[in-house]
């Protein structure tokens, strides 16, 4: 399954990725952010606010924005 | 030596050049990877902003789009609402492309173009959001931009801000009761020259000077409090009070009752007895008893 993954943390990463079927935004999350909490976090997919069990489709944008950016 | 010399600038120019190279190459193939946003990818970016920002505009003969944030307190600190302002052809230009506004400022008392503590001549210093920023803009993704920056706006970083929040409004600490005390309410102790707070704070009875409840005094015979320098030994006892209760620098108790004349006796004079008696005038004559 394809999707546009978007991470807004650090050094940032906006680009298409394959990921199993039937994978859930929470284990995208786990997978991809190691050492991040979901609560510290804005998850979306496809613009909207997502459930951690939703199951990932085709084509899917899902972005991770961390609550907290600090500033210089 | 002077060959090795030659060597080494040879091989340091020939590193530089090598990186410039790859530099280069570096920026040719992320600007060939790089596919211009569809417009209705843009169009749906600006819906999801406008969902995301209730107060969204966008102003055609100023080209540009803008976003209102929420209310920002900052540890206990009203900064008020900011408009994020997105230069669309500024963007095109590749230069910096938006300003952040304070719409209600509240100013850093020491800095008057802080309105922020990272935000400085409507300037966001973006910190951890630099390079999600710049991915966001090349992408076309307004919607994360404007996220991006309300979450840095919404975040406070204590170790690297243009005016730390803890003397954003002047605040110092009373050295009396420990309580934080604004620039407005603050007094120095005439004496110890400490900042206190209002309740801390004492007149004295005769000057009017200020001082710190350690170092006001009251007179030992008055009462009345009194600054240190208003207290003044007695010349006699050596007892420091006011000058209200000293005469000719004695203190009360230290100083002679007032005479009074009708109460004196009158005073005679003894003259010798071959004294010669004249006359002060006819008739008039003192004689000794």
């Amino acid at each position: 399954v394809k999707i546009l993954y978007i991470n807004n943390d650090g050094a940032g990463f906006a680009d298409h990725i394959d990921i199993g079927e039937g994978t859930t935004v929470s284990q995208l999350f786990s997978k991809r952010v190691e050492h991040g909490q979901p609560s510290d976090y804005l998850i979306r997919v496809n613009r909207q606010p997502a459930a951690a069990d939703q199951v990932l489709r085709e084509g899917d944008r899902v972005s991770f924005t961390p609550v907290k950016i600090e500033g210089a | 030596v002077a060959r090795d010399k030659s060597t080494s600038q040879l091989v340091f120019s020939l590193e530089r050049l090598q990186n410039q190279i790859q530099h280069l190459i570096r920026s040719l193939s992320d600007e060939s990877r790089m596919s211009l946003p569809s417009h209705r990818f843009l169009y749906e970016e600006l819906l999801d902003t406008r969902e995301e920002f209730p107060d969204f505009q966008i102003d055609l003969r100023k080209n540009t789009v803008s976003v209102t944030t929420g209310e920002i307190y900052l540890e206990g600190i009203e900064l008020g609402r900011f408009q994020i302002q997105l230069d669309i052809l500024a963007l095109a230009r590749d230069t910096h492309c938006y300003r952040v506004i304070a719409l209600t400022p509240n100013r850093a008392a020491s800095r008057d173009d802080a309105t922020h503590p990272h935000v400085l001549d409507d300037q966001l210093c973006e910190g951890e959001g630099t390079i999600p920023l710049q991915l966001a803009l090349q992408a076309g993704r307004l919607s994360d931009f404007f996220l991006i920056v309300d979450r840095t706006l919404q975040t406070y970083n204590s170790e690297s801000a243009y005016v730390s929040l803890n003397n954003w409004e002047d605040h110092t600490t009373c050295d009396c009761c420990g309580d934080r005390v604004s620039e407005c309410d603050r007094y120095y102790c005439e004496a110890c020259e400490h900042a206190t707070c209002d309740e801390c704070s004492t007149s004295c009875s005769h000057c009017d000077g200020s001082a710190c409840d350690a170092c006001i005094q009251r007179c030992p015979h008055c009462d009345k409090r009194s600054c240190a320098a208003c207290l003044t030994p007695c010349g006699a006892c050596q007892r420091r009070c006011c000058p209200v209760c000293q005469t000719d620098s004695l203190c009360e108790d230290c100083h002679a009752p007032e005479t009074n004349d009708e109460e004196t006796p009158p005073t005679t004079t003894t003259l010798p007895a071959d004294a010669t008696v004249q006359s002060d005038r006819v008739g008039e004559a003192l004689v000794p008893a």
